[in-house]
């Protein structure tokens, strides 16, 4: 099953009895990536300056 | 004893992919040495370790006596679980195809004494204005039909958000608390209502169980292309998945549909961010059961795989453009996972699914660049030296044909072995008997080990621009599976393909032209490249599926003892194909198989 690209619809009337009853939960939205760092700091080049004084003294 | 077995399985793809390292560099090297040798030597490493992680699951699954998630309770015993929610999400697909599944899961499970425990919720996001109208009208026969007392709902959403994913999210949102279980479908799903009411009693033996996956088996297949699947999904597949299932421990798959999950455990886990940035790789997340069984897992709900679980059916594409189709969303979203592998909290064994499903879309890029390194070769060697020692005699370079073959019958014994292990295995132990017999078996595996060899540069070749595609960012959307298609005319399979024809082209003359030993080789490749369109048309076509059926060709067991819940699938299709909105004759599911076989004959 796929379920196509996002399409903008106007809302549809259903017969009221088909629709599932109301009983809500919560589904909060989870973190699935790293906090990016700033741009200055990203990765392997914010360790770069570090070594290098490191070598330098 | 988990952690033993990946600990094997590394060491196994490990060690293999050394000695086929080991073997690549005395081939490669035995004209001296050029830096195109070191990228061959290096992705012969790489795709051989694949391979054999492939060939270890399928090993430990055949040596392995039973599945290792044994259900705490098999007693018979009634379900405690108020209300279960059987979640069918659809998009765009025949009403009286899906329904008429829905109709017959219903009986099934009323016959099993659980009827009244289930509802079906229909979850549409279907765009087509009459398609949907038909959704609603057969949604009322349905009702009708359906067995007494069982509840049979229906919404559809305004906006597709999120697709699937965001389906079943905005559902569970506004309606998940009323059920304990829900069971996840796709449009295609078919279940035995017996296989349901187990799966409900195992979530409810093992309180910490999140979502317990079954192994569905593809049923419907019409051509040879599709026969063949069927066949490797019903023969060889419980073998992988079982090894699967050894290696898993808490950290099982979750592939989507034909599948029972937790609600209150999916509720507050599985809740999917859009990420950032634009498709392919931001937005939705496409390949979301991957994540979500992960973020089950790194809450700390047990994710499982129980292959013993029969009665779980779906259908699957019959022909190599839907199959390519298919194979193209799956492999965007596969790649996106590129974004989740360091995602906080998750365990090791997770943030390695995520590897391995990249790793079965990088593969086929991995060897196609191998295999044109492997043409270029020739002309970037460098000029044999004859006199290594001056005032020695010449030493002529060795062709180190004797590695060469021990390399290729390695790889392709991993790629094979495995098949005609799970043959013989299969005839040793009498499972054979309900795929047709031994000998039936082992025609229907050497079939489709040449079948699959011959097919396996043109996936190569669909799953490569699948990946480029990707790569330079070309969102693929997610169009509709077409499962009802009709046959592949050559001239459709020629748009479609001509593409790899050209490149199959190109690797003969290039590998004739620059070095003559190398046409030998690249012969098994090229030219299944070459008759791609013949190969894509043929295969689709209906007769070459009777054609195998007729020959004793890729039998499965649900063919040869078609499961009731089938037959009475069958039946109501048939039934409200035939005969429009009338209302059936009653009676329980007991009634359906004879009422299925009249209607189909």
């Amino acid at each position: 099953m796929s379920s196509g690209p996002d399409v903008n619809m106007a809302a549809r009337d259903e017969a009221p009895d088909l629709a599932p009853p109301a009983s809500p939960m919560a589904m909060p939205e989870q973190v699935v990536e790293r906090p990016r760092r700033a741009a200055a700091g990203n990765g392997l080049f914010s360790f770069l300056p570090i070594a290098m004084k490191r070598l330098a003294n | 004893m988990v952690q033993f077995r990946r600990f094997v399985s590394f060491l196994f793809a490990f060690t293999f992919a050394a000695i086929a390292a080991r073997l690549a560099a005395d081939v490669f090297l035995s004209d001296g040495f050029d830096p195109l040798d070191v990228v061959r030597v290096l992705l012969l490493a790489a795709t051989s370790a694949w391979i054999a992680w492939g060939a270890s699951l399928a090993l430990q699954g055949v040596l392995a006596p039973m599945p290792v998630a044994k259900p705490a309770a098999t007693a018979p015993a009634p379900l405690e679980a108020d209300r279960i929610g059987v979640l069918v999400p659809v998009y765009n697909e025949d009403p009286v195809h899906v329904l008429s599944r829905v109709h017959a899961m219903a009986w099934s499970l009323h016959a099993e004494g659980e009827g009244t425990r289930f509802e079906f919720v229909v979850l549409s996001d279907t765009r087509d204005e009459a398609i949907a109208a038909e959704e609603r009208r057969w949604m009322q026969q349905l009702r009708r039909d359906g067995p007494p007392a069982m509840n049979f709902f229906y919404r559809r959403r305004e906006k597709n958000t999120g697709k699937k994913a965001g389906n079943v999210a905005e559902f569970l949102r506004a309606s998940g608390g009323r059920y304990e279980f829900l069971v996840i479908l796709d449009a295609d799903s078919l279940m035995d209502g017996a296989t349901l009411v187990e799966m409900a009693r195992r979530m409810e033996a093992d309180p910490r169980l999140g979502l317990l996956q079954t192994l569905p088996k593809i049923i419907h297949a019409r051509s040879w292309f599709g026969r063949a699947i069927q066949f490797s999904a019903s023969f060889y597949s419980p073998f992988f998945a079982r090894g699967l299932a050894l290696l898993q421990g808490r950290t099982g798959p979750f592939w989507g549909h034909n599948a029972i999950v937790r609600t209150r455990a999916f509720a507050e886990s599985c809740g999917l961010p859009v990420l950032s940035g634009k498709p392919p790789f931001g937005g939705h997340i496409l390949s979301h059961d991957y994540v979500e069984a992960a973020m089950l897992a790194r809450n700390g709900w047990t994710v499982r795989v129980d292959p013993d679980l029969e009665g779980s059916f779906e259908e699957g594409p019959d022909n190599v453009i839907d199959f390519a189709k298919r194979d193209r969303r799956w492999c965007q979203g596969n790649l996106q996972h590129a974004r989740l592998i360091g995602a906080p909290g998750l365990g090791p064994w997770s943030r390695f699914v995520f590897v391995q499903g990249i790793m079965a879309y990088a593969a086929s890029p991995l060897w196609l660049v191998f295999l044109v390194a492997s043409l270029l070769a020739p002309v970037v060697a460098p000029e044999p030296n004859y006199f290594p020692v001056p005032r020695m005699p010449a030493i002529f370079p060795t062709p180190e044909t004797a590695q060469a073959v021990a390399l290729l019958v390695g790889i392709f014994g991993l790629l094979i072995g495995p098949k005609l292990i799970i043959a013989s295995h299969a005839a040793w132990t009498g499972t054979a008997r309900s795929f047709g017999g031994p000998f039936a078996v082992m025609r229907s595996t050497l079939a489709e080990i040449l079948w699959s060899s011959v097919l396996a540069p043109v996936t190569l070749m669909f799953q490569s621009r699948s990946v480029a595609q990707v790569l330079l960012g070309r969102d693929g959307g997610w169009p509709a599976t077409n499962r009802d298609a009709g046959e592949i005319g050559m001239r459709e399979a020629w748009a479609a393909s001509w593409w790899i024809v050209l490149t199959g082209l190109v690797m003969l003359a290039a590998s004739s032209v620059l070095e003559t030993g190398l046409l030998f080789w690249f012969l098994p490749v090229a030219m299944p490249m070459v008759c791609a369109p013949a190969i894509i048309a043929w295969s689709s076509s209906r007769a070459s599926g009777v054609s195998a059926a007729r020959k004793g060709l890729f039998l499965t067991e649900a063919e040869r003892a078609v499961p009731r819940v089938v037959l009475a699938c069958e039946a109501s299709r048939i039934r409200w194909q035939g005969g429009g909105m009338s209302a059936p004759s009653g009676g329980t599911i007991a009634d359906q198989p004879a009422s299925a076989r009249n209607a189909v004959a």
